[in-house]
């Protein structure tokens, strides 16, 4: 069973304090479940396994995110929460650059322009 | 160090000495410009950077071909995962992590391979029949 209390704690300490009930009431009515799932089996499960810390396993996630592709909101994400965790900004912009060698160059310029944006919004140069 | 050089020698750090020749070895006129171009471009230039790690860079590629569902490279690169100091728990972990962002059936897959790849190792006890989860 996925821990809904524990994937909201795990999900503020990735996006910040409230993160997690803000998620949850953007997506209400029909998204509801899904929001919840999001918390209790993503955050609460699989973000609070021993074994990768929050670093490595953002790193993880990016280079998934990168090679889907069409995720960009996603990514956006998923590269805010990277530098909450600790990562340097070249740590996440090697782990876009290492993709592009498996998942070509399209994927991996509309990531580097989604890192680059986030970057910018954050005065991370 | 030239492009080439530093190329062939971080893929033989990587993915062994016995895998580059064998894949040498097997190079015909018609995929040699490709050798030539790989060995140059993902490995002397890209795997070569600095700024992330071996290891970090196998957590890398793992969650990618896993999310690819590109199934012998997945398998070379457990190997290489290994190679470069990742142990299985941790292996475990990244395709966990990608399993969330990439689909459970792209999970599963990888899961089969690196549980064949691994006990093939010794790194990890054999499974069944053949090693495949649900």
């Amino acid at each position: 069973m996925g821990d809904l209390e524990r994937g909201r704690a795990k999900y503020d300490e990735v996006y910040g304090e409230g993160a997690a009930d803000r998620l949850l009431a953007a997506l209400d009515g029909w998204g509801s479940d899904i929001g919840r799932y999001g918390v209790e089996f993503n955050f609460g499960e699989i973000y609070s396994r021993p074994g990768l810390d929050l670093r490595q396993r953002q790193i993880a996630s990016i280079a998934a995110l990168v090679t889907l592709g069409g995720v960009e909101p996603q990514l956006t994400g998923h590269i805010k929460a990277g530098l909450n965790v600790g990562l340097s900004p070249t740590e996440i912009v090697e782990t876009i650059i290492h993709c592009v060698q498996y998942a070509g160059f399209p994927r991996t310029i509309n990531a580097i322009n989604v890192a680059k944006k986030v970057f910018q919004e954050r005065g991370v140069t | 160090m030239d492009q080439w050089a530093a190329g062939d020698a971080t893929r033989r750090a990587v993915l062994g000495d016995e895998h580059v020749d064998r894949a040498k070895q097997r190079t015909t006129s018609f995929t040699a410009d490709f050798q030539d171009f790989i060995t140059r471009y993902a490995w002397g230039e890209i795997w070569t950077r600095p700024g992330l790690d071996r290891r970090t860079r196998s957590c890398v590629t793992l969650a990618l071909l896993t999310a690819l569902g590109h199934h012998n490279e997945l398998g070379m690169h457990v190997r290489a995962a290994l190679g470069n100091g990742l142990t299985p728990d941790e292996i475990k972990e990244v395709l966990l992590q990608t399993g969330v962002y990439a689909g459970v059936p792209a999970a599963n897959s990888a899961f089969a391979i690196a549980q064949e790849v691994l006990a093939a190792e010794g790194a990890i006890e054999a499974g069944g029949a053949d090693g495949r989860a649900g």
